[in-house]
């Protein structure tokens, strides 16, 4: 990967067009649509280093920085985060559906949650810009509930047996899992080998920054300090003018013309409330999905032969009037044994774990709070929602009517899950004085020239995965400003 | 001494006895993960001592040495009739475990069709899906 890292003095004092905070999906991807545009120079501004792909395998670790040393956690809930040069895209498993029509709409719809400022066909085209960039694999069936105006880049893996009798029984509902693991090698990606370890990929294939836009961070118009930590943004009158990080102890200035905001969910909001800005509901309304595990054992069907680590995602239980009483569950059949093989000789994969993610409803009182004396982030998290769980605990309940075309012996809730690494809402999209803090094109309400990206935009949750949306949203964000 | 030893019998041979037969004293992690494969899997299963050493180490590091200690615990435990659901629960998920990692950390699956018990030990980090297929 080129990458034209500086030092924290040589920028000190410097100006730039474009300044960006964090280097994940959003800031990731805005960067790879505004480079082209802009006349002058960019910072990119990261908290942690670059981990080579190499180093991160040999070190069996995405960072150095571990979440918990980032912010206070006044629950127990975890809250997973990668600090390093390409942020989420070093660690995530790279499961990509979109987000579903009816996500946008919620409030509309069913009467719960906020809806966004647009709906899905204003972020479909970017839904597959984001693809092609990412190489996405899937299946063109899946058209059917998420329409899409072009194909999936590669074709879908290959599921597995209880897949295949899943998709005839439910063509309408049940699809091969999007991926950004490739089901075929691209020029800078190996193919996916279902090793079922994706956070530390062994044959690089998911899309990361370094193997997805290898030349961006060593573009001419670009620098990148790394191990800095944005304090606070400095601004007048609408307008922010500068920001102050720190590297090693050290405190620097750079000022700029344009902003974008894209640390993460949890980091973004601390750095907005560290600048005295706290417009609307910043910090406000973090959440993710809800999740549980099961286990469903088969009699006489063997399991694991698909070619990637998750196969199957079924829509059954995703959208309908139901969300006025209970979320929105996605269902995702796995080719891997999170609780290992069945004992009995013979019959050892003959087991289908499965994983059922659930929307919630971000509440105003989980949110993202500051330390008043070191400024460090406070999560104050105080519980998922009944409506949340509501969802999961009815799709369990009615699980052996959807799996009625599987040999099924027995079906078990093994736990619920502690996260789903995923971060979001906390500086929510929307109209100026509902609440939300960012308007439809990702500008922050006060001041006009910061660009807020990532997961913090999400104004619902969502079953689905957030990390495709994010792209999205910062290539249709970049896509308005520059054209 | 032959150089290859069952799973089980190279319990001794590191230092273990094992002791009366409705109630193995499990004096170390070694013997009891020996005895546990040979029961589980149904055969007597033969590995090189040195193989087999270093396929108990790897899976003590990846399950944990302590989560073991705790599993001879409540293995002895419903030996003597002391189970509990909970312990039932643990003691199912070290098995599974163990089973999984013999069955894609070593040749078994090659070996399994044939006649041959003796196992190859492939290392800590083999593929973990032995099972996929990758053509349409």
């Amino acid at each position: 990967m080129e990458l034209n890292r500086v030092s924290a003095a040589a920028v000190e004092g410097g100006h730039y067009e474009l300044v960006i905070i964090g280097s994940g999906f959003g800031s990731t991807f805005f960067l790879s649509q505004a480079i082209e545009k802009l006349k002058g120079r960019v910072l990119v501004i990261e908290w942690g280093d670059f981990h080579p792909w190499a180093w991160q395998i040999q070190s069996q670790s995405n960072t150095l920085i571990t979440p918990d040393s980032t912010y206070r956690n006044l629950g127990e809930k975890p809250w997973n985060t990668t600090i390093a040069l390409g942020g989420g895209m070093n660690c995530w498993f790279s499961q990509t559906p979109r987000l579903h029509p009816s996500d946008f709409a919620t409030r509309t719809r069913y009467g719960v949650g906020h809806d966004w400022p647009f709906g899905y066909d204003e972020l479909e085209p970017f839904y597959g810009q984001a693809e092609r960039i990412m190489s996405i694999s899937g299946d063109p069936d899946m058209a059917r509930v998420l329409p899409r105006s072009t194909p999936f880049p590669q074709p879908p893996h290959r599921g597995t047996a209880i897949d295949r009798l899943m998709k005839a029984a439910m063509p309408d509902y049940h699809f091969i899992t999007p991926t950004a693991r490739p089901r075929v090698a691209t020029e800078h990606r190996g193919a996916c080998c279902s090793n079922a370890s994706c956070n530390l990929c062994p044959v690089n294939a998911k899309f990361t920054a370094e193997n997805g836009f290898p030349t961006l961070f060593g573009h001419p118009k670009v620098d990148v300090v790394l191990k800095s930590q944005v304090q606070r943004l400095e601004y007048s009158g609408g307008q922010v003018s500068g920001v102050e990080f720190v590297h090693d102890g050290r405190t620097h200035h750079v000022s700029g013309d344009l902003f974008v905001l894209g640390a993460n969910a949890i980091q973004s909001p601390a750095i907005l409330l560290r600048s005295g800005m706290d417009h609307g509901d910043t910090g406000r309304g973090l959440h993710e999905q809800v999740g549980a595990n099961l286990e469903v054992f088969l009699d006489g069907l063997e399991n694991f032969d698909g070619s990637t680590i998750t196969t199957g995602l079924n829509y059954f239980f995703y959208d309908g009037d139901f969300r006025k009483e209970r979320s929105a569950a996605l269902l995702y059949f796995e080719n891997r044994w999170p609780y290992g093989l069945r004992k009995e000789p013979g019959r050892h994969r003959e087991i289908l774990p499965m994983m059922i993610a659930s929307e919630d409803l971000p509440h105003r009182d989980n949110r993202v709070t500051i330390d008043p004396e070191t400024g460090q982030a406070i999560i104050d998290y105080r519980g998922e929602s009944d409506y949340g769980k509501r969802g999961v605990e009815h799709a369990f309940a009615n699980l052996d009517k959807l799996l009625a075309p599987l040999p099924v012996e027995s079906i078990q809730f093994k736990e619920w899950r502690l996260t789903e690494s995923h971060v979001q809402g906390t500086l929510r999209m929307g109209v100026d004085g509902d609440g939300s803090v960012i308007d439809a094109g990702m500008i922050h309400h006060r001041l006009r020239n910061l660009v807020v990206v990532g997961t913090a935009a999400f104004p619902s949750c969502s079953p689905a995965n957030p990390s495709l949306t994010a792209a999205a949203l910062s290539l249709r964000a970049a896509h308005r400003l520059f054209g | 001494m032959n150089r290859r030893r069952f799973f089980v019998a190279s319990a001794a041979t590191l230092g273990v006895a094992a002791i009366g037969t409705a109630a193995f004293v499990y004096q170390d992690r070694y013997s009891f993960i020996a005895e546990a494969v040979r029961r589980l899997m149904g055969h007597d299963y033969r590995v090189a001592a040195a193989q087999q050493k270093a396929f108990v180490d790897d899976f003590l590091e990846d399950y944990s040495d302590k989560r073991t200690a705790g599993l001879i615990t409540f293995q002895r435990g419903h030996e003597l009739g002391l189970g509990s659901s909970f312990s039932a629960y643990q003691i199912d998920r070290f098995e599974r475990e163990l089973i999984t990692h013999v069955v894609t950390h070593t040749d078994y699956l090659a070996k399994a069709a044939g006649d041959s018990h003796e196992l190859s030990y492939l290392g800590r980090y083999p593929c973990r899906n032995p099972f996929a297929q990758f053509t349409v």
